[in-house]
C-alpha cells in the first residue's frame, strides 16, 4: 500500500512537471512570437535570460564562459539567443556568435517562468525541455549545462 | 478553575488589544507643479546634493538616465520650472556622485580610497585621500554619497570580516562603525569613523543584506543614520550617539531576516528583496527641519504579470525625531526621488522604461 502510494505521488509530480514545462512552452512561444515574429525551433537551442535582479558580476562571467565554449572547436553547442534588457554586457564576439533579442522592459520576467540573476531555458523539438536559475554559487555550472 | 480560564483569557485578549502598531498622523498632499517630460526622458536617477538650504527662491537638481549618461538639469526659479540637457559628461553613477555646479563634481569610486573633484569635462581637478585603514564603500542597494558644506558621508565596511555567516555578522556588526565622516576643510582632510549596528541586529546577528546606513546630515552638522530593519533613527554628534527615536511606519510590523542557506539563492533573495518592507532611506529638509523617512511597504512578488502600484510612505519627523505624521504613495511615485526643495517635496512619476507619460512634480505636504 505504501510502495503504491509513493509511485502516485511520484507520478503525480511527473505530470504536474510536465504541465508546467508546457505552460511554459506555451506563454514562451507567444512571447517569441508576439516580440521577435519568432518561435522555438526544432533544433535543440539555449535561451539565456538576463534578469533585472541580478549580480552584474554573475552576468559579465557567465558571458565569458559562454565565449570560452564558442571558441573551443571540440565542442559542438546548441545555438544561443540571449534575452536582454540592457546590451551593454555583450561582447563583440556574443553579438556575432548567438542571437541577441533585445527587450528594453524585459516583458520575459512575466511569463510564469521564474527568473533572476540568469536564467537558462533549453529546448529541443520546439519544447522547453528545462529552465535554470544561476545561483550566486553555481555560476561555473554553466558550461555543464549549455553543453 | 473555570473562573481562572475565563479571567487568563479575557487579560489576554486586553494585553492584546494593548499591543499595538503606531497610528501616525495621516499628511496630504497637493501637487504644486507638474513637468511632463517628452518620451525620451525617463528612468531618471536623483543625483544626491549638498543638503544645506540653498536659496529659498530658487532650486535645481540634476537626474541622470544611465542608458546613455544623459545629465538633466531641472530647475525652478522665478521664470517657473525647466527641464534641459546639462551636457555634462560624468565618469560615474548618480549614487557617487554630487554635483556642487556645473564644474565642480564630486565622485568616489569603491576600491579606491579617494574622494574625487572633477570638472565638466570629467577631468581631475583635485583628490582627498582616504586612509587605507578604512574601507569606505558605496552600495547602490542601501547608501549614496552624501554631503552637507565641507562633510562627505560614505559607508564603512571590512574586507577581513565574513559578513554571510552568523558568526561573522555578530562580529562585523559588533566591531564596524558603518559610515566614515570626511571633512575637506581648508584642503585638509579629517576622517572619523561613527555609527553602531542596531542593539537587534547585534544580539542575533541576522541577515538584512544591510550593512551599510543610509545617512544624512542637518545644519547643525548632526548625522543622521537609518537601517533597513529598524524602527529607530540615530543622531550623532561628530562620533557620539547625540540620541535615537522611534521613528517608525504605521505600515511596517516586522521585518525578516535571509536564512544563511539561502544567501546565494537568487530566486529567494529577489523575492525577498521585492516583498519585504523596510526603510529605504532617510533625507533632511533644511527648509522645514524636518527628517523624511522613507518606508517600503510590504510588496507582493507576481513573476506571472507586472505587478499593480504597490505602496511606500514617508514618516515626518521634527529635527528632535518626534514624528509629525505619514503620507502614503502608491508605487506609481518613485520613492528613490524624493528630494526636499524649498517648494515642498520633489519626485518623479512613472519614472520606467515601459511607461510614456514620465513627470517630474513637487508635491506640498499638508499638516
Amino acid at each position: 500500500m505504501v510502495n503504491y502510494l509513493k509511485a502516485l505521488l511520484f507520478a503525480l509530480f511527473i505530470v504536474s512537471c510536465s504541465t508546467e514545462l508546457q505552460n511554459h512552452t506555451k506563454e514562451f512561444n507567444r512571447y517569441l512570437n508576439s516580440q521577435f515574429n519568432t518561435m522555438i525551433p526544432e533544433s535543440d537551442h539555449i535561451y539565456i535570460l538576463e534578469s533585472k535582479f541580478c549580480c552584474q558580476g554573475c552576468i559579465q562571467k557567465v558571458y565569458l564562459k559562454i565565449e570560452e565554449e564558442i571558441a573551443d572547436d571540440t565542442k559542438q553547442l546548441p545555438f544561443i539567443s540571449i534575452l536582454t534588457y540592457d546590451s551593454s554586457f555583450l561582447s563583440e564576439t556574443l553579438l556575432n556568435e548567438c542571437n541577441v533579442l533585445f527587450d528594453k522592459n524585459a516583458d520575459y520576467e512575466y511569463l510564469g517562468i521564474e527568473t533572476a540573476n540568469i536564467t537558462i531555458i533549453k529546448t529541443s523539438k520546439r519544447k522547453i525541455t528545462s529552465t535554470m536559475v544561476l545561483s550566486l554559487d553555481k555560476i561555473d555550472v554553466v558550461s555543464d549545462f549549455i553543453n | 478553575m473555570r473562573w481562572f480560564t475565563l479571567c487568563s483569557i479575557g487579560i489576554f485578549f486586553i494585553l492584546s488589544s494593548c499591543v499595538q502598531y503606531p497610528h501616525n498622523k495621516n499628511i496630504t498632499y497637493e501637487v504644486k507643479y507638474e513637468f511632463h517630460f517628452p518620451d525620451s526622458i525617463r528612468s531618471l536617477h536623483l543625483i544626491n546634493q549638498s543638503s544645506e538650504m540653498h536659496d529659498k527662491l530658487s532650486w535645481k537638481a540634476y537626474y541622470q538616465q544611465l542608458h546613455n549618461n544623459i545629465v538633466y538639469e531641472i530647475k525652478i526659479d522665478e521664470d517657473g520650472l525647466s527641464v534641459n540637457n546639462s551636457n555634462l559628461i560624468l565618469s560615474s553613477f548618480y549614487f557617487n556622485t554630487i554635483i556642487q555646479t556645473a564644474d565642480s563634481v564630486f565622485t568616489f569610486e569603491n576600491g579606491i580610497n579617494e574622494l574625487r573633484l572633477g570638472n565638466d569635462n570629467n577631468s581631475r581637478v583635485k583628490s582627498f585621500e582616504i586612509e587605507q585603514k578604512y574601507t569606505p564603500v558605496i552600495d547602490p542597494f542601501s547608501s549614496r554619497l552624501v554631503r552637507s558644506g565641507s562633510t562627505f558621508l560614505i559607508g564603512n565596511t571590512s574586507k577581513v570580516i565574513d559578513f554571510g555567516s552568523k558568526e561573522g555578522r555578530l562580529e562585523y556588526y559588533k566591531k564596524i562603525k558603518p559610515i566614515i565622516s570626511l571633512n575637506i576643510t581648508n584642503d585638509r582632510n579629517s576622517i572619523n569613523e561613527l555609527g553602531h549596528f542596531p542593539n537587534h541586529y547585534r544580539e542575533s546577528g541576522n541577515n538584512y543584506i544591510d550593512h551599510i546606513p543610509s545617512s544624512c546630515i542637518t545644519e547643525e552638522g548632526l548625522i543622521c543614520l537609518s537601517f533597513f530593519a529598524d524602527d529607530l533613527l540615530y543622531l550623532y554628534k561628530d562620533t557620539s550617539l547625540f540620541s535615537s527615536k522611534v521613528v517608525s511606519s504605521q505600515f511596517i510590523d516586522k521585518f525578516s531576516s535571509i536564512p544563511d542557506e539561502k544567501r546565494f539563492d537568487m530566486l529567494f533573495l529577489k523575492k525577498y528583496v521585492i516583498e519585504e518592507p523596510r526603510y529605504i532611506s532617510v533625507k533632511y529638509d533644511p527648509y522645514n527641519r524636518l527628517f523624511y523617512r522613507i518606508a517600503k511597504h510590504k510588496w507582493e512578488h507576481n513573476h506571472k504579470k507586472r505587478k499593480e502600484y504597490q505602496f511606500w510612505s514617508v514618516v515626518i519627523a521634527d529635527s528632535n525625531l518626534n514624528v509629525l505624521g505619514e503620507t502614503r504613495f502608491t508605487s506609481e511615485y518613485d520613492m528613490n526621488s524624493l528630494q526636499p526643495t524649498p517648494f515642498g517635496i520633489a519626485l518623479l512619476r512613472s519614472n520606467n522604461s515601459m511607461e510614456s507619460n514620465a513627470s517630474f512634480v513637487i508635491l506640498k505636504l499638508i499638516y
